[in-house]
């Protein structure tokens, strides 16, 4: 488990100190990271099921957004595309990740985030937690790139249509199917 | 159930079940096990050539890359050694004029951006062959070469499958593998029985030069999984039975397979080879996708 306590200004200061980065720009490419990060990674982690993935997705879009940020005509449309890029980039690695080598050598690595959860946060009860937790697992990529960016990062059916490059009444059908998968499967978890 | 607060027996209402899912979802990404730290993940940006000018790019080689090229190596010896008549049983076949690649094109070494030319492969198939790519395809590491965002309802792909078993049905596939090693007829009666989906009927045609059987699956755009084992149908999954890979269908999709004969180690072992139409895809994407079909070649 990664620390997340350092301050990215931090690392700025490092590079500027090395006289080997544009200061102005090692300052704003930290503030950048600040702001987006966390949210990127809890995108990508939900698609795709890894952390280190998902670090390399959230890199992807940082990269992207970066460069192309002067580009950008307003900062409100920043965001979604941003997420646009994570989501697409952390579902493409978790399609990936299907393959025999892959899998074989870079054994997928279970989140531990449960049991340093707050108790309020906690779905009804543990076992419930963890039959919901193991159920969203079983979602293909698709189904949980809509589920995420829908119920978890709060755009609409439209938005999310339009972020994953699927029809609307795709991104629909995907929602009803996750949902009654979740709830089916939460019904035959064993108690 | 002990909480009391949420009963998926009895609620039908998903108003309910949406604010259940969220508060699952609503994760700290601090406790995210693996993933960089910010501080992380600025060193990484800053590290990348001129993203913030002056500051070199090191190669940080993932475990997952370290494998490819360990791979890619490995993959360089084989196609050496193929290339030399010493490592491959082919069976044979009659053999058109073909590109004439060198050995060291190995389709199997491209991951991302896929050069366009004329490669060898040799990976996920019982008879080595040679195709032509055309420029802008991306190859994923598990074979898939494709054009187009895999996500969107617009991409196209091709790739090959040893297929060993078949889910006898792929919507209620659960617990259920039906072996289908043998001959390439054994295959295609495996697929034809297949439910849980349309099949065409079988066609007898010429894929790179060699008898093969053609079988397509159409999926209905807004096909309803609901009461299937996954949301998505399975078709095979990896040779031996196991699930490390499957080969999905969505909803939108065509998939059209050829089926040939081959001899792996001295046993019949038929491939598979399978392109993938989407309900939007460009119809110079899918011309696109009909010459690489049409540029493979079986090797002797």
């Amino acid at each position: 488990m990664s620390s997340m306590h350092g301050e990215p200004s931090n690392a700025s200061a490092t590079a500027i100190a090395a006289g080997t980065a544009t200061s102005d720009a090692a300052i704003g490419l930290g503030a950048f990271v600040n702001e987006h990060y966390d949210r990127l990674l809890r995108l990508a982690w939900l698609v795709c099921r890894d952390g280190t993935d998902a670090g390399d997705a959230v890199q992807v879009g940082l990269e992207q957004a970066w460069r192309a940020r002067a580009k950008l005509r307003d900062e409100a449309s920043l965001r979604p595309w941003l997420d646009r890029i994570v989501v697409r980039e952390a579902g493409r690695i978790a399609k990936r990740r299907r393959s025999l080598v892959a899998r074989i050598f870079t054994p997928r690595r279970e989140v531990g985030w449960i049991e340093d959860e707050p108790a309020d946060q906690r779905i009804g009860d543990r076992d419930d937690h963890m039959a919901l937790r193991a159920a969203f697992g079983r979602l293909s990529p698709d189904h949980r790139a809509v589920v995420s960016l829908h119920l978890h990062a709060g755009y609409s059916v439209a938005e999310t249509a339009d972020l994953v490059g699927a029809p609307i009444e795709t991104v629909r059908s995907r929602l009803r199917v996750a949902k009654e998968h979740l709830r089916r499967d939460l019904r035959e978890a064993p108690r | 159930m002990s909480s009391g607060t949420f009963d998926p027996m009895h609620d039908d209402r998903f108003d309910h079940f949406d604010g259940e899912i969220r508060r699952f979802l609503d994760l700290d990404s601090s406790q995210i096990d693996g993933a960089p730290s910010r501080v992380d993940m600025l060193e990484r940006l800053l590290d990348v050539r001129d993203l913030v000018g002056g500051r070199q790019r090191t190669f940080r080689a993932t475990p997952t890359l370290r494998v490819l090229i360990a791979v890619g190596l490995l993959l360089a010896l084989l196609g050496g050694a193929f290339a030399a008549g010493a490592f491959w049983e082919q069976r044979s076949v009659v053999v058109a004029p073909t590109p004439k690649p060198t050995p060291g094109t190995l389709l199997e070494m491209q991951v991302g951006g896929v050069v366009p030319g004329p490669y060898w492969a040799t990976a996920r198939t019982s008879v080595p062959f040679t195709l032509t790519m055309p420029g802008g395809w991306l190859r994923e590491a598990d074979g898939n070469v494709h054009l187009g965002d895999p996500w969107a309802s617009n991409g196209v792909a091709f790739n090959s499958w040893l297929v060993t078993h078949v889910y006898p049905d792929s919507c209620r596939w659960q617990g259920t593998t039906l072996r289908a090693t043998g001959s390439r007829a054994e295959l295609v009666a495996a697929l034809i029985a297949q439910k849980g989906h349309a099949m065409s009927s079988p066609a007898e045609v010429v894929f790179g030069g060699v008898p093969a059987t053609r079988l397509q699956i159409i999926i209905p755009t807004y096909y309803d999984g609901t009461g299937c084992d996954d949301p998505d149908l399975r078709v095979w999954p990896y040779p031996g039975g196991g699930d490390t890979d499957i080969l999905w269908v969505f909803g939108g999709e065509t998939v059209t397979v050829y089926i040939i004969d081959g001899v792996i180690a001295g046993e019949s072992q038929p491939t598979a080879f399978y392109t993938i139409r989407k309900v939007d895809s460009r119809p110079v994407d899918v011309a696109a996708l009909d010459a690489i079909v049409e540029s493979v070649r079986f090797q002797p």
